[in-house]
């Protein structure tokens, strides 16, 4: 079960409905309380912060609203989304999540491919290439498909899914999960 | 009385000049702030002298005196660019004030605005619309992708004054030509404040690391090259940096001028040192980020 927050809505309520900006370290501050909130009274796997009616997102605003809330111990969900982002706010929230050494799952406003920012290696971003297009799988078939040893996409998978980035089962398979 | 004489045109650097005319801060005698022969003024030169009379205010000062430009011509721009509105309130203004308000045409982008909480920050950068976006891109030469990163540096410079300034400020963003420097258009945002200063704002962090050393310059370079802050959070400090990525990309340039001293992240169509000492002091802290057209980088 997936919530979706659509920060635009919380804007209205901290400053005005006049205003679309996710601008200042306070707003963002407000904004991220909200959001926990909301999960706290919605609890799912999955919270997707929808940023569609978003305008401009500065860096301060990111780093309270994203990276702050990713790095919160008692977050009451498995995984956050971003869906809704434009080139402008992943560039906020890439600075963001790379001072904390964080990585997130986000979909752009005009696709519905998913994408990862923040921080993560190289190996992370083939694997999670891989799981875009084979849905649920192993590791084995994904480092088949990257020709790789099967111990070198296992850790790739499971660094993602610490980052909460993929979610890992326990039967040892790994899936992308919804994300549009 | 002390006459301080405001340079004919009055921008970032001959602000230095205006400086010089204040001598010891804070003043003891009144002062008359001179622009009867002004002729030019850029956003910083009207966020520098609005932060001159807040700052003689909240020292306790007499309320200066202003004499405004002979010039109708230069007044009534000072009106439309939003320094006249704001400025009866820390001067005793001398001369014709024209009727007209600020507005948002020709060259100014967001007149003479106060800074005071984040939800001013909100307001400026609702301001930025249609209009705007048009000069970048038309003007400047700029892609639209241009229009974002400006915004967000304009956001992160003016919550400098929020987060740090412990008092109110003020924002002006224009765009217009740098004929001598660069022959071309540039979009500036001007921001200034009365508050307390690069040094004492990080002083109880920082300080201690560099002891006797420790100066207005060595402040505004841990937080303008070394990207830190008296907060401890790492995503603080971050917001500089993000700006000046941003500038990097375009041959932007950065300076800020706090105390005696200003530090510059200089592109190479301009020749003012990285660092300058030893200036005149001027209250608070200034910072100006200068957007060129593209065709300025090659």
């Amino acid at each position: 079960m997936s919530a979706v927050i659509r920060l635009d809505l919380l804007l209205h309520e901290i400053v005005s409905a006049a205003y679309h900006d996710l601008v200042t370290r306070p707003t963002g501050a407000a904004i991220r309380a909200r959001v926990l909130l909301a999960l706290r009274d919605t609890p799912g796997v999955d919270a997707a912060l929808d940023f569609s009616a978003v305008g401009v997102m500065d860096f301060s605003c990111a780093d309270e609203v994203v990276a702050k809330l990713l790095a919160d111990d008692n977050l009451p969900v498995a995984r956050v989304l971003l869906r809704g982002v434009s080139e402008d706010h992943v560039d906020a929230i890439q600075h963001a999540l790379a001072c904390h050494g964080l990585a997130v799952v986000a979909v752009a406003g005009n696709s519905t491919r998913p994408r990862l920012l923040g921080t993560v290696p190289e190996d992370g971003h083939a694997v999670f290439a891989v799981l875009i297009s084979c849905g649920r799988a192993e590791a084995l078939p994904i480092a088949e498909a990257l020709a790789w040893p099967a111990a070198r996409a296992l850790e790739a998978l499971q660094d993602l899914a610490r980052r909460r980035c993929v979610l890992a089962y326990p039967d040892a398979t790994f899936e992308l999960g919804a994300v549009a | 009385m002390r006459i301080v004489p405001v340079p004919q045109s009055l921008d970032d650097r001959s602000l230095d000049q205006l400086a010089a005319g204040i001598g010891a801060w804070p003043p003891t005698e009144r002062l008359l702030v001179d622009a009867h022969a002004t002729e030019w003024a850029s956003p910083a030169g009207f966020t520098a002298l609005l932060t001159l009379g807040q700052a003689l205010i909240e020292a306790g000062a007499v309320k200066p005196r202003l004499t405004l430009p002979a010039n109708d011509h230069v007044t009534s721009y000072w009106a439309k660019a939003g320094l006249l509105e704001h400025a009866a309130e820390f001067y005793e203004l001398h001369g014709k004030v024209p009727r007209r308000r600020a507005d948002e045409q020709s060259d100014v982008l967001v007149p003479v605005t106060s800074i005071r909480e984040p939800l001013d920050v909100h307001s400026v950068i609702a301001r930025i619309n249609e209009r705007f976006t048009n000069i970048l891109k038309e003007e400047l030469g700029h892609p639209a992708s241009v229009v974002g990163g400006f915004s967000q540096s304009l956001s992160e410079t003016c919550q400098n004054i929020v987060e740090h300034a412990g008092t109110g400020g003020w924002v002006a963003v224009h765009a217009y030509s740098f004929r001598k420097r660069l022959g071309r258009k540039v979009a500036v945002i001007a921001v200034s404040d009365s508050g307390v200063g690069f040094r004492r704002s990080l002083e109880a962090t920082q300080a201690k690391r560099f002891g006797d050393r420790w100066n207005d310059g060595l402040a505004i370079e841990t937080a303008l090259i070394h990207n830190i802050s008296r907060f401890r959070d790492p995503g603080r400090g971050q917001g500089l940096l993000s700006t000046k990525r941003y500038l990097a990309r375009w041959q932007g340039k950065i300076s800020i001028r706090s105390g005696t001293a200003r530090v510059a992240i200089v592109p190479a169509w301009d020749d003012e040192p990285p660092r300058t000492e030893e200036l005149p002091f001027f209250p608070g802290s200034q910072v100006n980020v200068f957007l060129p057209g593209p065709e300025a980088a090659e």
